[in-house]
């Protein structure tokens, strides 16, 4: 509580600067209440209050008002009249025992700022409130705004209450008095145990108990840790050892509440340390508890639901940004904790992630999270946008299992180009090996893709392969008139061919009509190249004898493979 | 005025010069004069006087809140603020407006700079403090240095007013205890409001007037025993926080986990409460949930996470004895909080001096502190049991003693300035209806001129409630 000083006289006309400073600072409150501080709005309106203040400072010394119940008094005048209710400044002040108001030269802004923001945050006091102007006041220490208070208030309210709490119930009160047993206090208990029976000791020597330097010193640096310290980390250690051994159902669900919150805080400020901390704790929680409190299971697990949610995570995406790399990877560490749900969140923030390195960690984090349960990925890989897909579809390929080998089959076969293209390349880098699935690919749209798919099947002897391609050449399916990519699913064949398909390259370089041997046919020659790559045996023995063929379509075709050997740099 | 030139890095020289004066009247708050700490800190500070070398006077002043020395403003940095405050306080209780340093005080002997800063101390004694500081340092003959008097030098509180508001205060946190439990029991959630106000009324109490605190924390009530014992261990906490040198703001969440640290009590059944017998093993193991009960308790309390986390650590340690034994048992945590090891010690402090409706002796104050240093190292950390039982002293305030003259009396408080001491004791008078009256207040050092003896020789000393005297009659 601060203590009263006297009041200055003023001169006749302070009274209009005082009320003009009251104008000002409703004016402002107003604006505290309607807008956030760094808005234009509270910005000039600060500004307004604060120069009303220095102004009458400067003229006329300290400001004092007296807090009536709904008035504000300026040298015994009324200087603003308001009502007896919450929400008007006079009467918050006078509800929290206020009696008067002293603003002192040497004010600054971040004061009137502080004040400011005090007053609309407790202008209005909800029941069982945490605080109010007073203890606001009190902890903001603002060395030029000063206030007397009275606690007179609050006796009044106490009892009001005590005689409401006594009228719900007689037997309650009391619950907690009464003299309680000393074998409550164990350590008290020891010492009282110990000190009976034995004879009076002599009253302690103060020197004897005179800190040395040493210990001044250690006491000095408990303090200042004291003061700086976070105590989360060991708030957290003991929110673990009280779920550790606790059977009360409701407290372990108040605890998770608490920690939940805690991370909330975490996560967003960019304490990554204290996130992982908290996810690892729980997680050890959980396997204590699995063996003998199945209800407990289920709280964690409800715990681990709600922290997934879009509500929980999104906002995540902003500390992303600004931390360092030892602190993303702790971020890493820590998400990687999260149930694999979550990638219904994580994952939308790899197209928007800020930073290659962010979106690395990000990916990493996905791919784990689905490494553990796939499902969630798979459902946004069934509806993803196409930027999201991208970011997505490598990571697939990192993956080792049947499910993820399936979703990313699908994903080389998805409507977008891009997608399909990626999707395909990851394939060939994962080594998937399924070319019955995406034989669709050798007519897609995309050159490039066609291209690459030709690639893919050609790049090693496969009977399924060859067999695709047997029927999709002895079919003539392939794109009418697009003679290059008829000749690039030839050598196709060729290079993955296991000799199934040599009758086929047989027939097709040196049969024909009479008429067309005499001319060059795509075909041809793409069975040539085929027979080329094939390098079998027999597959030589069918060139050697096409090359001394006396139709010059089969002739040039075959020499034309023959000089052109498997070479392949100009493959697709 | 000269300036010594500016240091380009790390605090300024007004910083260092700042710090070294806050240090140096801190510790010789709390120790004697032959402590190896004051030396080094009167030391600190002529040596950071010499090394300015001024050419003229050195002048720290108050100016609208603010600190100027040599006439520069001292900035409110984040590592001095704390500082800034407790001596803008320190100077605002003695109505100083500033010091004036003349270099003399570069010849000056130790002992006297020892005296200037005793006198300042002590200088809340007087009605007026500068006008009290200027002539006993006239009359110490120390001629290097000068009171700037303020505008209102005189003091604006008087013993007892302080004694009033620090009993109004006292009362009023027993009564937002018994609000919070009752509310819990009722309604199953409470605010912190009242408690903190109250909190927040003890902490400037406390940098005021610390034996007034004292003398109220050594009341004792029989029926409302948990909420005497929470507001009684929040002031010996905040007494002993006070005297560590913990910020404004770091008592208040310790005063509060003082008020709280039992809340947990609440679920523990009554007839265990209040069973006068010994407890079985059941009971026992019921009754020592009620650390896990109180952090149940705190989160249910209607206030911001950010308070709640600076509030539930201490309670949940307090049966946490140094060693880590006691309980809750641990697993994961590996150490106890500052808070936790200052709220055992006043807890079992509170505890052991404490009667019972089934044992009505309690150990007597000095016993209590004497038993408790034998303990500590293992059930208490063994500095601030140190500083501990310097703040209580020899006979901590409410120890009755008998004396060789065959009177009682009773520690009212400490002759300030002398780091707790010298008590000062109220003699027990029979009124001649078989009850004991207030008699005169004298010092225990006091010495009979003709011999130059101790006036009175301590025989024994006794908890007050043994000889069914009530503290608060006497004390407040």
């Amino acid at each position: 509580m601060e203590m009263p000083a006297d009041t200055p006289n003023y001169p006749p006309e302070a009274s209009s600067a005082a009320k003009g400073v009251v104008t000002s600072l409703l004016l402002a409150v107003k604006m505290f209440s309607l807008y956030a501080d760094d808005h234009a709005h509270c910005r000039s309106a600060l500004t307004r209050i604060h120069e009303h203040i220095e102004s009458f400072l400067r003229d006329y010394g300290e400001l004092v008002f007296q807090v009536e119940k709904s008035r504000l008094v300026f040298d015994h005048k009324g200087v603003y009249q308001g009502s007896e209710k919450e929400g008007d400044i006079a009467f918050a002040l006078f509800r929290d025992g206020i009696l008067d108001l002293r603003f002192q030269k040497g004010i600054e802004p971040e004061e009137t700022r502080t004040f400011l923001r005090i007053l609309d945050r407790y202008k209005t006091l909800p029941a069982e409130a945490e605080g109010d102007i007073v203890t606001a006041l009190w902890e903001a220490e603002l060395p030029h705004i000063r206030y007397q208070a009275a606690d007179n208030i609050l006796e009044t309210e106490a009892e009001a209450e005590a005689k409401s709490l006594e009228k719900s119930s007689g037997e309650a009160k009391g619950a907690w008095g009464g003299s309680v047993p000393l074998e409550m206090h164990m350590i008290a208990e020891n010492i009282m145990e110990r000190a009976q029976g034995v004879k009076e000791l002599p009253s302690i020597d103060l020197a004897a108990v005179q800190l040395t330097a040493e210990e001044a010193r250690k006491l000095e640096e408990m303090v200042s840790e004291e003061e700086e310290r976070d105590g989360t980390r060991e708030i957290l250690d003991m929110m673990a050892d009280i779920l550790r051994s606790q059977e009360d159902e409701s407290f372990f669900g108040v605890v998770l509440d608490f920690l939940e919150e805690e991370l909330s805080a975490a996560l967003y400020s960019g304490e990554f340390e204290i996130s992982f901390r908290i996810m690892k704790r729980v997680h050890q929680i959980r396997q204590l508890c699995e063996d003998y409190r199945p209800w407990a299971l289920s709280l964690v697990d409800e715990f681990m639901g709600r922290i997934s949610t879009a509500d929980f995570l999104e906002p995540l995406g902003e500390s992303l940004a600004i931390i360092n790399e030892s602190q993303l990877k702790m971020a890493g560490k820590t998400l990687y904790m999260f149930p694999s749900s979550a990638i219904g969140i994580l994952a939308p923030m790899l197209p928007k992630a800020p930073s290659s390195v962010v979106r690395a960690v990000l990916s990493k984090v996905v791919e784990g999270l689905a490494a553990r349960d796939f499902r969630p990925l798979e459902k946004i890989l069934e509806n993803g946008n196409e930027d999201l897909l991208c970011r997505l579809v490598p990571l697939l390929g990192h993956m080792k299992d049947n499910k993820s080998a399936q979703a990313l089959l699908n994903m080389a076969r998805h409507p977008s180009a891009r997608v399909r293209r990626l999707g395909l390349k990851t394939v060939i880098s994962r080594g998937l090996w399924a070319p019955e699935r995406l034989m669709s690919l050798i007519d897609d749209e995309s050159d490039g893709i066609r291209q690459l798919f030709l690639k893919y099947l050609g790049a090693h002897r496969s009977e399924a392969a060859e067999t695709q391609l047997l029927i999709y050449l002895r079919d003539r399916k392939a794109r009418r008139g697009d003679q290059k990519h008829l000749v690039a699913c030839f050598r196709a064949l060729g290079r993955c061919g296991v000799g199934k398909s040599l009758p086929f390259l047989q027939d097709t370089l040196l049969s024909g009509r009479w008429f067309s041997k005499f001319f060059s046919s795509p075909r041809r020659e793409g069975a040539a190249a085929a027979l080329a790559e094939l390098g079998t045996e027999e597959s030589e023995e069918v060139l050697e004898a096409a090359c001394d063929s006396r139709y010059p379509g089969i002739r040039r075709a075959a020499q034309f493979a023959v000089s052109d050997g498997s070479v392949s740099e100009d493959m697709p | 005025m000269s300036r010594p030139e500016q240091r380009a890095k790390g605090p300024t020289w007004e910083e260092s010069l700042f710090q070294a004066f806050y240090r140096m009247i801190q510790t010789i708050r709390i120790h004697q004069d032959n402590n190896e700490l004051v030396r080094i800190c009167l030391d600190e500070f002529h040596n950071t006087f010499s090394k300015l070398d001024l050419e003229d006077d050195l002048v720290i002043q108050v100016s609208e809140g603010r600190f100027y020395i040599q006439g520069e403003r001292l900035q409110f940095r984040k590592q001095i603020i704390r500082l800034i405050h407790a001596m803008l306080d320190f100077f605002r209780q003695r109505g100083l407006q500033g010091l004036r340093f003349h270099t003399g005080l570069l010849d000056a002997p130790m002992t006297e700079l020892l005296t200037f800063v005793r006198l300042m101390i002590r200088s809340t004694e007087g009605e007026e403090p500068a006008v009290w500081l200027t002539q006993q340092l006239e009359g110490h003959q120390i001629p290097w240095v000068s009171i700037i008097k303020g505008a209102e030098t005189k003091r604006r509180r008087i013993d007892s007013d302080l004694r009033k508001r620090a009993k109004t205060n006292y009362f009023h946190a027993l009564s937002s205890v018994k609000e919070v439990a009752q509310k819990f029991s009722l309604q199953g959630y409470a605010g912190v409001r009242k408690a903190k106000r109250m909190v927040q009324n003890m902490v400037d109490c406390v940098g005021e007037e610390e034996s007034i605190l004292l003398a109220l924390s050594s009341i004792k009530e029989y029926d409302d025993y948990t909420y005497s014992h929470s507001v009684n261990v929040a002031v010996l906490a905040l007494c002993l926080g006070n005297r560590l040198g913990l910020s404004r703001n770091s008592l208040e969440h310790l005063g509060i986990c003082g008020l709280f640290h039992d809340l947990g009590k609440v679920e523990i059944p009554q007839e265990i409460i209040n069973k006068p017998g010994r407890l079985t093993e059941n009971e026992r193991e019921e009754v020592q949930k009620h650390p896990l009960a109180s952090v149940k308790q705190i989160l249910k309390l209607h206030a911001t996470h950010d308070i709640k986390s600076k509030i539930l650590l201490a309670p949940f340690e307090h049966h946490i004895k140094y060693d880590l034994t006691g309980y809750p048992e641990l697993l994961f945590k590996k150490n106890v909080s500052l808070f936790g090891r200052i709220l055992q010690i006043a807890d079992v402090y509170d505890a052991i001096t404490s009667p019972r409706a089934y044992r009505p002796t309690a150990l007597s104050p000095d016993q209590a502190l004497v038993t408790m240093l034998e303990s500590s190292g293992t059930d208490f950390d063994p500095i601030l049991m140190k500083v501990f039982a310097t703040m209580m002293g020899t006979y901590p305030v409410g120890t009755l003693l008998q004396f060789d003259t065959g009177e009682l009396g009773l520690v009212i408080d400490y002759l300030k300035g002398t780091a707790a001491k010298k008590p000062r004791i109220v003699l027990l008078e029979e009124d001649g209806e078989g009850n004991l009256k207030r008699g005169d207040v004298v010092e225990l050092s006091e010495k009979d001129s003709g011999t130059g003896e101790s006036r009175r020789k301590v025989v024994k000393s006794l908890n007050p409630t043994s000889l069914g005297i009530r503290t608060a009659d006497f004390l407040l």
